[in-house]
């Protein structure tokens, strides 16, 4: 019940006239009959009707609870050390990347972006995957700001041969150049096709603690081709080998183009052909995708019988 | 508070209740202990709420702009861009930053405390659910904090100086709201005459 403001309580104490259009409830304290009337008593609170008790208690218990989360981030994962921010692809990115529009792709075309895949050169055995298919060997880590934008791409390009499964994203290392780009990890996911074979792998975490060690069939790829001519920077990455027919070394997708953006707003992006983010992840995957449908032999047709990747399969350096 | 309160008042019931002297001034009904309309509290948690409304403000137009938060540079614990960019940044499933639900709750805590002020401005009682609302409304905000602070140092490992702000508001907010539910706190402190 709402008992009366102060200055009502004035009125009354001094035995003024209530504001007017208030009925007057309340009577003097020399108008109280003296069995009802009240006297000043010293009567000893109890500690939980202090003023400040419950708020040092609500702030012990903050601490508390701060002081055990601080505790918990210091124990180390047991699964991915460092990649302690992946979390699944929110789906509405995935539905972004993974389903580009083929009109906003033939738009887009190259992207402005000059051909990134490197024949190689020779006829080396081509490179099949564990199903039998021409495989794409993906090399890279959580914490390089190249592979965080390279990876866009990649997604885009194979999502058009197959389905890719427990993706996560992923933020690049706060630390490094173009730090806290926003990504995806390959690690622990997986993908099927009846194309293509990707073998993905991270070799770090996002703050470079050893994630995945490549096989020794892995490492003479890694040796053979992540070097000059085909790389400027031996053992760089990111590094790909496509069926050991191209391989391709960096990105073509500029860091800096992503720099501040979320998953969202980047694959919100690949729906404009005029953004500039679109434009080079999208060209880059098409490039990617043209390379791809070289290796398998124009499979799928519905992929690689597209005016846009078969203008630029025309394109593709040969060895 | 240590050595009580003088402000309990007890009826004199024959022998039972103690004995007032004669001479003794009456107790006065302004000696209640009762909290107040307005006072410093809902000043307080005015000003919390305008300031926190500025900070979710500015993150807002941050993230729709796609330019970096002004923050001390990245490195070590410190990194608003990494947490502001990350996953736990937008409401799940949506690509609405997490600032936006923020705005809303520092404007309803503002349009709480506007409300208790109105009443005692206007020399009326406030509604006796207000201040109870209120602190509901700061304990809700203060598990979203909790979850915030959860997300930042378990999952991510770095922390945002301007998310840390907008918490020690809302905590703030949270221990106001509890004071001026109780005799002799916040609530009696200033209160327009």
């Amino acid at each position: 019940m709402a008992r009366p403001s102060r200055r009502r309580r004035q009125e009354l104490t001094a035995g003024g006239t209530p504001a007017a259009g208030r009925p007057a409830t309340a009577r003097t304290p020399s108008s109280i009959p003296s069995r009802y009337r009240t006297q000043r008593v010293n009567v000893p609170r109890p500690w939980w009707q202090s003023p400040w008790a419950w708020g040092s208690a609500v702030v012990v218990v903050v601490v508390a609870v701060v002081v055990v989360f601080v505790v918990v981030a210091s124990q180390p994962s047991a699964t991915s050390a460092g990649s302690n921010a992946a979390q699944p692809v929110p789906a509405s990115v995935l539905s972004d990347v993974t389903g580009v529009s083929s009109s906003v792709s033939s738009t887009i075309a190259a992207g402005g972006l000059s051909d990134p895949l490197e024949p190689v050169s020779g006829s080396p055995t081509a490179l099949t995957g564990p199903d039998g298919n021409p495989e794409l060997l993906y090399v890279g880590a959580e914490y390089c700001p190249y592979c965080a934008a390279e990876r866009w791409s990649v997604v885009v390009a194979l999502s058009r041969f197959g389905t890719f499964s427990n993706l996560h994203v992923i933020t690049s290392s706060s630390t490094d150049v173009y730090p806290n780009t926003n990504t995806f990890s390959f690690y622990q996911s997986s993908y099927s096709s009846s194309y293509l074979d990707f073998v993905p792998l991270e070799t770090e975490t996002r703050t470079q603690t050893t994630l995945q060690t490549p096989t020794a069939a892995e490492q003479t790829l890694i040796s053979t081709y992540d070097s000059a001519p085909y790389s400027s920077q031996a053992g760089g990455i990111p590094f790909m080998d496509l069926g050991n027919s191209f391989i391709v070394s960096g990105t073509a997708v500029p860091p800096t183009d992503l720099q501040g953006m979320t998953w969202q707003q980047i694959a919100a992006t690949l729906s404009n052909p005029k953004s500039p983010v679109a434009l080079a992840i999208i060209g880059d995957a098409n490039w990617l995708t043209a390379g791809i449908c070289k290796v398998t032999g124009g499979q799928p047709g519905s992929v690689c019988g597209s005016s846009t990747i078969t203008a630029l399969e025309s394109e593709l350096a040969s060895s | 508070m240590p050595g009580g309160s003088e402000a309990t008042l007890t009826p004199m019931r024959g022998s039972d209740g103690p004995v007032r002297t004669a001479g003794e001034a009456p107790p006065e009904i302004d000696d209640l202990e009762e909290p107040e309309s307005g006072g410093a509290g809902a000043w307080f948690l005015l000003a919390l709420a305008v300031v926190g409304l500025g900070v979710s403000a500015y993150l807002t137009t941050v993230h729709y702009a796609g330019i970096a938060a002004i923050c001390p540079a990245g490195g070590g614990i410190v990194n608003c861009q990494g947490v502001l960019s990350s996953v736990y940044s937008v409401v799940p499933g949506t690509s609405v930053p997490v600032t936006v639900p923020g705005m809303l709750w520092f404007i309803v805590s503002g349009v709480l405390a506007a409300a208790s002020l109105r009443a005692a401005r206007q020399g009326l009682a406030e509604p006796t659910w207000l201040r109870p609302a209120h602190l509901a409304w700061a304990a809700a905000g203060m598990i979203g904090v909790l979850y915030f602070v959860f997300c930042e140092i378990v999952e991510l490992h770095e922390i945002c100086l301007w998310c840390t702000s907008v918490h020690l508001m809302v905590l703030a907010s949270l221990l106001v709201a509890i004071s001026r539910l109780q005799p002799g706190g916040l609530a009696a402190e200033g209160e327009p005459e």
